[in-house]
């Protein structure tokens, strides 16, 4: 072959691809004019509704928007218009949207046998203006199938309209069938999901709970970090499995962290066991514990703590200096004044660290007391669910590859 | 005189045979190198409309996924525009991270400038030694902002040292390295970290490093966008497209990247300490380390990947002096010829898979030997017209042609970005765009030809060198 001909032949192509770059230029203009134009009269048939029939939409009504949503720049259309009309006059418009409900059920149908930029497009549009609560069992199914069958955006949008719009049975079913179907769908977006769960906590916490193990370990960590921030769960249950060593530690890691906020009179001992193990594979353990201790002071326990502070791992001598800091000690008091003045250099290394840099937060936090932002996020606040340990982070991060990479885990 | 006709002609057809070889060798050298330029800028061109469109319709996770990151700043004698940069690191739109800058010694103000600016306040830190580096002098802090800031004051060492230094200095489980006089985009955090929701193997990612000279931000946030005035980084600008942003999004398709720019990459800190952290007797540290990470998850059979994340862009300042420029491009060249060097064992190496067959391979005869074939083939062309064994109308054709095809690519890859960015560009710019395109191909590219060549001369190992680049403030507000 001759080359110039491959040549002639690239050029030709990427011609054509700068040609088409030129086309799409004035295409999208023309769109958006396109575009601006459609919104225009989406508001127009929107805002004739929604002031004349908000309660009671006609059907005549009903099926020109269905026409107008089937595609994908309706959608957009109605989204825009619907959210200018909502901040105008919510009340109206939420009784129109409860009136359109029969058009959302139809083009469920029509959007399922769609792509997936299609089917994560209406499930975010179903998240934002369906509203029936609960869904109709066909929008339910529709959802479902998006959850099981969709990319990792059709599954987060659909996963999220559920969050919205499904029982918690739906959600939890949801939950379940992507286990078994997905490949892999990341805990925190899981844990996304059920934060945001419109309905009973109470009750998504008890279907939770009751199919429990049909979850693998990732999800069911995620579970019992919705659990601890909702303040539902069982103790009992997050008790046993904390104790099973045959357990996965994410699941293990996340129940001790429950016991943070669930105070139980059972755990204290078992965390001073875990705070001081030495065995350097359960380093995550001994640092996690060291942080619930916190919430666990007393005299034995501030022993612990102290005995932490010795520990041959990082982690575990940072979170039990915090644990001793928010316990209120001096570091000339009668409990740090010893480590204070011996011989443990990484002991006393790491109490003056702390100690300077609570001193430096307090003094922020009383110049800016409005600004929130001053939390140290990267240690052992349980002020939200995000802003774990960093021991658990980690762990979540080398979760599964520890046998693959002892080195991983070497604190 | 019979025999010295004799040897004569033996001398021609010889040399006319070896001609004939070499003729045969740069037809599959062009072959391979324009199909690769054609596939990227394809790939690469129709991957942004795609993604444009995916995301326009919210095919994009939108909740927040609090994963956090330290972002760490090494800083050597940049007190021009380190005050800039943390500012706009502050304004990020993230919820969960922390600022390192390690300055490694300088010798003006830069460490005052901080403190000052941000009333760092001393503190007794404990630094982890998990990785090689010289040691702390002081540490300072500051939580009265989004964002905790943290600057470490260290003994000089070279940028690999100062980024080891902050690896061992952050708190969080990733971290991402930007040089001091980078701007990130307001959303760039969240898009960099977009890849590690959707895969749990993920080692790095990598973001998009745009040219800021000629651009205005406010807030992390482009306001104007054209060509730089200057004719040295608005070449840059068309060869970024081309070369950096299309590749990239290429190798990405089979986890072939080999390069993550020093300018703004995430990595997980686990997986960078157990490879080793950056290697301080490079200057080419973050090709060394990339391609570190591919020779040690691939060692240890650990799944892994290494993603490039076109949405999440940095603004960095490209050198505006031909003296510059040749600077940065003679430290690249030997960056590369370290990271070939020192991970040999990925040539032709099974276990590699594409890594070895596509990305290496490409990055040795393509990146690395191309100064030195080009430079065999320009002697062969005066040679081969000397002796008369060219067609030199054709010859200069095929390089008219050659140099049309470089340029409409350049001009296919820039503009694929434009449009899928919604940018807009002056008419004169797209004329610009147009005649640098050909200036880059035609004349640049000779020019850095000849950087890459001459790069090794005087190359010294263990060199550990900062670029010594002129800084001028980025247009950000």
């Amino acid at each position: 072959m001759r080359i110039e001909f491959l040549i002639f032949f690239y050029m030709a192509i990427s011609i054509l691809m700068g040609l088409f770059d030129f086309c799409f230029l004035f295409y999208e203009r023309h769109r958006d004019k396109s575009f601006a134009k459609k919104s225009r009269k989406m508001a127009e048939v929107l805002g004739h509704e929604i002031e004349t029939n908000a309660d009671f939409p006609t059907e005549g009504h009903k099926q020109s928007i269905r026409k107008k949503m089937k595609r994908l720049s309706g959608l957009e259309s109605f989204d825009l218009t619907m959210e200018r009309f909502e901040e105008n006059d919510p009340d109206k418009s939420q009784r129109y949207l409860v009136g359109i409900v029969s058009v959302f059920e139809y083009l469920s149908r029509y959007f399922s046998t769609k792509s997936d930029l299609h089917k994560a497009y209406f499930a975010y549009i179903v998240r934002r203006w369906y509203r029936a609560y609960p869904a109709s069992k066909n929008m339910i199914i529709v959802l479902l199938r998006f959850v099981n069958e969709g990319s990792l955006y059709v599954r987060q949008n659909a996963l999220e309209a559920l969050a919205k719009v499904g029982t918690p049975q739906a959600l939890v079913e949801a939950m379940v069938s992507l286990e078994k179907f997905s490949d892999f769908h990341h805990p925190k977006l899981i844990t996304e999901v059920t934060m945001a769960f419109r309905g009973s906590d109470e009750e998504l916490a008890t279907e939770l709970d009751r199919r429990f193990t049909e979850f693998r370990p990732d999800m069911q960590a995620a579970i019992v970090n919705f659990m601890r921030m909702k303040n539902q769960g069982d103790p009992a249950l997050f008790l046993k499995l904390l104790q099973d060593e045959r357990e996965n530690s994410e699941v293990r890691l996340a129940c001790i962290r429950y016991f943070m906020r669930h105070k139980d009179s059972r755990v204290a001992t078992i965390l001073q066991t875990m705070a001081l193990s030495e065995d350097a594979g359960l380093w995550e353990f001994s640092a996690v514990s060291a942080t619930v201790l916190g919430s666990y002071i007393d005299d034995e326990t501030i022993a612990v703590l102290i005995k932490c502070l010795s520990s041959p791992i990082w982690y575990v001598r940072l979170n039990a200096s915090k644990s001793l800091y928010d316990a209120g000690l001096k570091l000339d008091g009668p409990y740090l004044k010893p480590v204070m003045d011996g011989s443990d250099r990484y002991a006393k290394e790491m109490l003056r660290y702390r100690w300077e840099l609570e001193a430096e937060t307090q003094v922020r936090k009383a110049a800016a007391p409005s600004d929130g932002a001053v939390e140290d996020a990267s240690e052992n606040s349980d002020k939200s669910h995000h802003m774990v340990a960093l021991p658990s982070i980690l762990s979540r991060v080398t979760q599964n590859r520890s046998a693959a990479s002892p080195v991983l885990t070497k604190p | 005189m019979i025999a010295m006709m004799t040897t004569t002609l033996t001398g021609a057809a010889i040399f006319q045979t070896l001609l004939y070889f070499v003729g045969v060798f740069f037809i599959l050298y062009l072959i391979g190198y324009s199909t690769f330029l054609f596939l990227s800028v394809t790939v690469g061109s129709s991957y942004l409309y795609r993604r444009k469109r995916e995301m326009h319709y919210k095919n994009q996770i939108l909740v927040d996924t609090y994963i956090p990151i330290s972002i760490i700043v090494p800083a050597y004698n940049e007190d021009v525009t380190v005050v800039s940069t943390v500012e706009s690191l502050l304004k990020l739109d993230y919820s969960l991270y922390e600022i390192v800058v390690v300055d490694d010694g300088s010798i003006d103000n830069t460490a005052q400038k901080l403190i000052e600016a941000f009333d760092l306040h001393e503190i007794h830190q404990p630094i982890r030694r998990q990785l090689p580096c010289n040691r702390e002098k002081r540490v300072f802090i500051s939580r009265q902002y989004k964002a905790p800031i943290t600057l470490v004051m260290k003994v000089n060492g070279g940028k690999s040292d100062a980024l080891n230094m902050g690896i061992n200095a952050s708190h969080y489980p990733y971290f991402i390295c930007i040089d001091a006089d980078s701007v990130l985009q307001y959303d760039s955090l969240t898009q960099v970290a977009a890849p590690l929701v959707e895969d749990d193997n993920v080692a790095a990612v990598g973001g998009l490093v745009r040219i800021s000279n000629g651009v205005k931000l406010k807030d992390g946030r482009l306001t104007h966008y054209s060509l730089p005035k200057n004719t040295i980084p608005a070449m840059q600008v068309l060869e970024y497209d081309r070369s950096f942003l299309s590749a990239r999004i290429l190798f990405d398709y089979f986890n072939g990247n080999l390069i993550i720019s020093g300018a703004f990459g995430l990595f997980r800190k686990d997986l960078v300490i157990a490879a080793g952290g950056y290697d301080r007797d490079t200057v080419g540290e973050d090709m060394e380390l990339v391609v570190k990470l591919h020779v040690f998850c691939r060692t240890n059979n650990k799944p892994y990947s290494i993603r490039y994340a076109p949405d999440a862009v940095c603004w960095s300042q490209a050198p505006s002096t031909l003296g510059d420029l040749i600077k940065q491009r003679r430290r690249w060249h030997r960056g590369l010829f370290e990271a070939m060097t020192k991970h040999w064992k990925i040539f032709a190496n099974l276990h590699y898979g594409l890594v070895s067959f596509i990305s290496y391979t490409y990055f040795l005869i393509y990146e690395l030997f191309s100064p030195f074939i080009e430079l065999f083939g320009i002697l062969v062309t005066i040679l081969a017209v000397m002796f008369n064994f060219i067609n030199v109308p054709f010859m200069i054709m095929f390089f008219g042609i050659y140099a049309v095809y470089g340029a409409i690519m350049s001009l296919t890859a820039f503009f694929s970005r434009i449009q899928t960015r919604d940018l807009t560009l002056s008419l004169s710019d797209v004329i610009r765009a147009m005649l640098l395109s050909l200036f880059e191909v035609t004349v640049l590219r000779f020019i850095m030809v000849t950087t890459r060549m001459v790069a090794l001369v005087g190359y010294k190992k263990k060199e550990r060198l900062w670029d010594k680049i002129t800084r001028t403030k980025i247009n950000a507000e």
